[in-house]
This record gives C-alpha cells, structure tokens and sequence, in this order.
C-alpha cells in the first residue's frame, strides 16, 4: 500500500494547523481509511494534548530516528478510532535534531503502513518547516482571514511552488471565519483571501468557541461533535478522499430559529 | 608553555565571550562562563578554538561552563567541539547542577568550586558560593546514603527525611587537587522544571520546585518532588523496582519505575477531589500502586 503524505502548513503560529492536523486526522479515520498523524512541532509539541493521547507517549518521533525504539512502538493508537495512529513529537530536543532526509525516510516508510499521513507542520519557514514540508506530496495550507495570516500563507505557497517536483498539489482552507463580520465589511470575505492568494480551496471552517472546548477535552470536535466546524472538517476530509462536496453555506450560521423569526418580521434586519 | 602566546589569545577573544586563561602551572582554562545560551557558546567555542590544533595537542586544559544549564545532549555538542581540535577536558567547571549532572553522567571529570581567575591563586575552592556548596555537602552526605540505597525498602515517608539529610550538617569536601569528587548520590534542585526541561541523575533526585507537564525527571535512585509532580518521572531507570516517587502533589502525565508504567487518568480528578495531600508511587506486583502519605 502506498498511502498520500499531507503537511498542514501555515506560515504563521496561531492560526490552526495544529487544530485542523487533529480534526482532518480524525474525519479522515472516521471514513474508514487508516490515518498516521506526524507531530513535527519539535520542542512545542501540542498535538498529543488535542487529541488526548499525551499520557500515552512513551517514544517519539526524535526516538525513531535516532533508533532508539521501532516505529511501531512510537506510534499512539487514539482513544476511539482504531485505524487512527499519532506519533508524537519530542518535547525536550528541538527542530535540529531531525533533517529532510530523515523525514522522507520516515514518510516514506509511514506510506507503506498507512493511507493517508497527515504531518503537523511548525510555524515558520525555517529547518522546522523544510523539514515537514520533505517527505510531503501534498500541502494543506491554513490561514484565517486577516491580512498577516495571508501574507503568510503567501510566502508559504511561494515555497511550496518552489518544491513542485515534490509537491503535486496545495489547497487553501480558509480558518475562523465569522460570516457576521464579513457580511458588514469587517472581515475578508472567502473571495477576498482567494483573489490575493489564488489557490484552489480546499474548506472553510467558521469560527467556533466549541473548538475551546474540544481542545481543552482532548478531543477533537470533527470526532464528537454535530458543530458546523466539526461538519467542515468532515467535509474537508471528503474533499481530500476525492469526493465533489459541496462549500456550506455559511450565510445560514447565524440563523437560529429566533434569527429567522425575527428576519420572517423585519427582512431588512438579515 | 608560551604564557605570552596564550595571553595573546586572551586579549583577542575576549570581544568572543570565551576567555582563554593560562595557569601557570596548570595548563590553560577555557572560560565560556561569558555565554549566555548553548548557542553562543557552540558559536564562539567553534571559532576560538580552530587556531591549530597542534597548539592545543598534549596540553592541559581544563573548561569552564560557568552557569549555562545544558542537558546530556548538550554536553555531549560541547565536549564533541574540544575533541574535535584534539581537546579531552582535564576537567569541567559548572554551577548548574543539572549540568554536572549530565557531564557526570559521561564520566567527565568535574572542577570542585569555581575555577581559578588571573587574580586568584590556581584552584581555590571558593566555599561562598551557594551552588559548589550544596553539591559538596550532597556527595558528601550520598556517599552514606548510597550504600543504605541498594537495600532500602523501608517506607520513608516524605521529602522531609531526603531534605533533612542532603542539608545536614556534613563537613565540606576538602578543596580538591587531586581526585576528582565522586558524583554525588543525590542532586538536589531547587527550581521549577518546565516544558521541555529534562534532569536525569545517576542516584537519587530531590526537586523543590515543580516539575511541569512537558518536563522530564529521570533517576537511577528515587525521585522527590516537594511541590507539584504534573510532568514525566522515571525512577529506578536501572531497573531498580524498588525506587519511589514522591511528591506532595502527585500529578504526573505517566510515571514509570524501573519497567512499569504508568498514566494519568483520561478525565482529570474532579475540581472536589483536588485537596489530596502528597503521595508515593512505588511498584506492588509489578504495577505501579499509588499511596497517601497521611501524617496522621
């Protein structure tokens, strides 16, 4: 079996690779096909605790490379889906003790184990970066709608498209949006971010206290949850898979059943 | 030796933040004492040492890590740099007790005290300093306690009996010229290990401070923790099934003595439940069994 290595990348901390690594790890498992999830955060490594897995690391990545243990003992097995595996990252050595070429034999081998290899990137564009981006055949790059997280997110698609013969295809999920807040003009709109970036995108994910919550529990919300974010990074993870679906509409978030009420008596409100 | 020469290179590296110091009758002392970060030493370290490395052949040099807290890896990249120029350290001067931790750990031969300045005479032990002190006292005191160790099953009760003895009234080691000082059976740390922080000591490992999730504890002997416990212990890395681990909050995100293991529960205690006092993990059958150290 050859599976696909997908890095989530971003350029800038903060605005959700680590979240969206979890979540499209966990929707891609729940469809059925086997999933490994690479924490390359070395040093601040953040994805174990997403998941709920941290009490369960004994070796890590750094572990596996420097041979002190086999892959299969480093890999974490999560909590609900049986064909979902997480290998963690070292929290007590830092980005130099991998290089690029450790990490495509480590891809490399991961493939053959599983479908879908799904690799947390660090923030930044340095060793940490280059490192995730190695073994990689296709790039997931997040970014929310502010303009820092797009220049960014454009830096990173311009070293992206240097790495074509590596790279087949990088796809855009746009993060946190609040449709509330575009709609007045406050916000970049989806249109906005891909007119600067012009990138195919891959999912929108509105912005969702729930996602707090769910960090905080260790489980991530596209597993537990009936949210719209949880939905997004379901239907992210069907898009990955190939399969057409289609954008949410996000214009219907904020209608509860009293928006909708209230819109039914005053249309100029909505 | 050339003392001209080697003064020479003093005046030139002192803008580097390594000194390089000759001692009349000793050989040469590299200080990076200077340096701040593991960085700036390998850097400088790299460039002060690549004059020849047939001026450092056959001579007696003695470093100096001044207060730079480095781990076993770290220690490991530095003395790599000396060897790379033919450097093998006579021996090594730290203050961080976590790095004479881990150059003892690779059987490097430590400094007693502080080296010796141009303007103090070679190797005076300078007993005013708080950090060479306390290790004195601590090998002074571990030499007993390691011997009791091998044997020691009896149930100690908290941090109070390994404080009491590492503190205790011990004769400082005499100023050593001669043999390097044996490693000391217990370190005693006095610090907040955070996220990333590794210490791992051959001998017992008492911590005031906590010790965070993220941080790593690692002990040949037992580990006390007079304060929080929420990061990783290991004790009894040797296989030793009789070390404890101890802390007066014991919230660890897995222990592990000798070959057991052990993990925190997946639902965190209830916010009720929090006032539990300290407690002791030791292994029963092969299985790690937490128990409360109740005073009364």
């Amino acid at each position: 079996m050859s599976g696909r290595v997908i890095v989530i990348t971003s350029g800038k901390g903060g605005v959700g690779k680590t979240t969206a690594s979890a979540n499209i790890g966990v929707a891609l498992a729940q469809t059925g096909v086997s999933v490994a999830m690479v924490d390359m955060d070395i040093g601040l490594r953040n994805l174990d605790i997403l998941m709920g897995l941290e009490n369960r690391v004994v070796y890590n990545l750094v572990d596996v490379i420097e041979e002190r243990c086999k892959l299969r003992q480093a890999l974490v097995k999560d909590k609900r889906l049986p064909n979902l595996c997480l290998l963690p990252a070292a929290q007590t050595r830092d980005k130099t003790a991998v290089n690029a070429d450790q990490m495509k034999t480590l891809c490399n081998e991961l493939k053959t184990l599983f479908d879908y290899v799904i690799v947390d990137s660090p923030a930044g564009i340095e060793s940490g970066f280059q490192n995730a981006v190695a073994g990689a055949e296709e790039a997931v790059v997040i970014t929310t709608p502010e303009m820092s997280a797009v220049r960014d997110a454009d830096r990173i698609i311009g070293l992206l498209e240097a790495r074509k013969d590596e790279i087949s295809q990088y796809r855009l999920v746009l993060n946190r949006i609040r449709p509330s807040m575009v709609k007045t003009n406050d916000m970049m709109s989806v249109d906005d971010v891909l007119e600067i970036l012009s990138i195919k995108l891959l999912g929108v994910v509105p912005e969702d206290e729930g996602i707090i919550v769910s960090t905080n529990k260790g489980e991530p919300i596209a597993g537990t949850d009936n949210t719209r974010s949880g939905l997004a990074f379901r239907n992210i993870a069907r898009r990955l898979r190939g399969e057409d679906v289609p954008l949410m509409d996000l214009d219907e978030l904020n209608q509860g059943w009293l928006n909708k009420v209230v819109k039914f008596f005053n249309p100029a409100r909505a | 030796m050339p003392y001209s020469y080697t003064l020479r290179i003093a005046t030139r590296f002192q803008m580097s933040k390594i000194a390089i110091i000759s001692q009349p009758d000793q050989g040469v002392l590299i200080d990076v004492g200077g340096c701040s970060t593991l960085q700036e030493a390998t850097q400088h370290l790299t460039s002060t040492l690549q004059i020849s490395s047939e001026f450092w052949a056959g001579m007696n040099v003695d470093l100096n890590l001044g207060a730079l807290p480095l781990n076993h890896n770290e220690v490991s990249q530095i003395l790599a740099i000396a060897a790379e120029v033919g450097i093998k350290p006579h021996q090594v001067f730290a203050e961080s007790e976590q790095t004479r931790a881990a150059l003892h750990a690779q059987n490097v031969p430590l400094g007693q005290g502080k080296p010796m300045n141009f303007s103090v005479g070679p190797f005076v032990c300078d007993s005013s300093h708080p950090h060479a002190d306390k290790t004195a006292d601590a090998s002074a005191c571990g030499q007993e306690n390691q011997s009791v160790a091998e044997a020691c099953t009896s149930e100690s009760e908290d941090a109070s009996g390994s404080e009491a003895a590492t503190t205790g009234d011990v004769p400082a080691e005499p100023p050593a010229k001669a043999a390097p000082p044996p490693p000391p059976a217990v370190l005693y740390l006095r610090q907040t290990l955070r996220s990333g922080q590794t210490v791992s000591h051959k001998g017992h490992l008492v911590i005031v401070g906590d010790v965070n999730p993220g941080a790593e504890v690692v002990a040949d002997g037992d580990i006390t923790v007079w304060g929080a416990l929420r990061g990783i212990a290991h004790a009894g890395m040797n296989g030793n099934t009789q070390a404890e681990i101890r802390a007066l909050r014991l919230e660890p995100i897995q222990i592990r003595i000798a070959h057991a293991i052990a993990r925190s529960p997946d639902r965190p205690r209830k916010s009720t439940q929090q006032r539990i006092g300290p407690e002791t993990a030791r292994v029963v059958n092969g299985s790690i069994r937490i128990t409360a150290n109740n005073p009364d």
